[in-house]
């Protein structure tokens, strides 16, 4: 007997040692299988692995001391990681800031137009305004064109007057609407509009107090309008910065609605040659609301 | 009775670098298991009985430090350490190929012991699926630190005479 436990004695504490370790693992499931469970046993074999509780304890405090360094080394470790994914998220941020200003852009336009259609309308009762998107431009430098996203089933047709807002700088600061053409051609869903600064464009005018009927064509080039044919007798009335409103007689655009300011005067020798910068910024204009009655 | 001191100190010592330390180091998602390393070093430098014994001690104080059901990693431990004993008596255990083999193949068993002890203890066979490149990895590194930490333990636990 002596010598058989001798010569395997490995092999039985590899027996003894893991049917202590399944009756370890069997007390575990008992426990959390059953709540009434009889805990005596468990009591008996917290008492034997006392010491292994003590030393669990023991490790725990000492792995907490070190733990600074293992996070010290892990930052070292990651670091790479931990740099490419902080580059990844500042582009985002970069990204997300550009779009929230442009957003911001956006909701100031749109509150700017809102805030005209509202003044229009309450002053006009009979005007009525369908507000459109510009969804694309005129490729060319001789013309100058959009589409907008308002066609026929919108009620938008052809020679219809399309207008902006527009800050006026006065003494006092207001908002207003400037007109910036007229649609020429209407599809169901979407309308083409000729812009005031086309060359083609004719836009019944007058300057100022001056009461004249003038008209006024685009200039592409230099993306304003010019108005010739003025008497040169009514070159002292003219000033700088005056401006240049819808005539009552046109047949399209809302009378006395803006249409720019004077930027230089030149006077010939019967008549002067003006030139008006439009109130509205071509490079800025992103929605516009088509004038569909007055 | 200082050898038994000095591998109780070994056990602390890797317990507690793997808590502090290696936890929070991965390479490609696997991390190097410390405990295991040294119960296959000793058993191929002392023996089997040996090797089941610091297997069963590692194996508990596993079990109390992760919070996972008790007795798992202790029988999983104590048998690689037996196994990597018997590896001593019948190979020959300096051979670094030795030491290389017998990491990897702990690190397997290991595991598979693991989740079959985990699988009958919750009735579900969901224990089974094991991501075999992760494992592979894992062998590897550990039979690595084995050839290093059999060396170690070889200067640190010298025969008493």
């Amino acid at each position: 007997m002596f010598i058989f436990i001798s010569r395997h004695k490995s092999t039985i504490i590899l027996i003894f040692i893991c049917a202590v370790s399944l009756l370890l693992s069997w007390l575990a499931t008992e426990k959390q299988a059953s709540v009434s469970y009889n805990s005596s046993f468990e009591h008996k074999a917290s008492a034997i692995l006392a010491p292994a509780y003590f030393c669990s304890s023991v490790i725990g405090a000492v792995s907490s001391r070190f733990a600074y360094v293992g996070s010290l080394f892990a930052s070292i470790w990651r670091r790479p990681a931990e740099r490419e994914q902080f580059r990844s998220l500042e582009m985002e941020v970069e990204n997300l800031k550009y779009q929230l200003d442009a957003e911001r852009e956006r909701n100031r336009r749109l509150e700017e137009l809102f805030a005209v259609y509202g003044n229009l309308t309450a002053a006009q009762k009979s005007l009525k305004l369908v507000p459109a998107k510009v969804i694309a431009v005129e490729p060319t430098e001789w013309f100058r064109y959009f589409e907008i996203n308002r066609g026929t089933k919108d009620g938008v047709y052809a020679d219809m007057a399309v207008i902006t807002s527009s800050v006026v700088m006065t003494d006092e600061p207001h908002l207003t609407g400037a007109v910036v053409g007229k649609v020429v051609e209407a599809h169901s869903r979407s309308a083409r509009v000729q812009l005031i600064t086309d060359r083609l464009s004719v836009v019944a005018a007058t300057i100022g107090t001056m009461g004249d009927l003038v008209l006024m064509n685009g200039q592409p080039e230099t993306e304003n309008c010019v108005i010739d044919q003025i008497p040169s007798t009514a070159h002292e009335i003219l000033k700088m910065e005056n401006p240049v409103v819808v005539d009552e007689r046109s047949s399209i655009f809302p009378a006395g609605m803006l249409v720019g300011n004077i930027s230089s005067i030149e006077k010939g020798v019967h008549f002067c040659r003006v030139e008006v910068e439009p109130a509205f910024r071509f490079a800025k204009l992103r929605e516009v609301m088509v004038v569909v009655s007055k | 009775m200082i050898r038994i001191l000095k591998i109780l100190a070994l056990i602390l010592g890797s317990l507690v670098l793997q808590i502090s330390l290696v936890a929070k180091m991965s390479i490609f998602g696997s991390r190097i298991d410390l405990p295991l390393v040294l119960v296959v070093s000793i058993a191929l430098s002392r023996g089997a009985i040996y090797g089941e014994s610091v297997g069963f001690v590692t194996g508990i104080l596993c079990d109390l430090l992760s919070g996972g059901p008790m007795g798992v990693q202790a029988l999983s431990k104590t048998v690689i350490g037996y196994g990597s004993g018997l590896v001593r008596r019948r190979l020959y255990a300096d051979s670094f190929i030795t030491q290389l083999v017998s990491g990897f193949i702990a690190t397997i068993i290991a595991k598979v012991i693991n989740l079959v002890h985990l699988s009958l203890m919750s009735n579900e066979p969901r224990f089974l699926k094991i991501y075999f490149p992760g494992l592979i990895l894992t062998g590897v590194l550990n039979s690595v630190l084995v050839v290093a930490v059999f060396r170690l333990v070889r200067r640190f636990i010298k025969d008493e005479t």
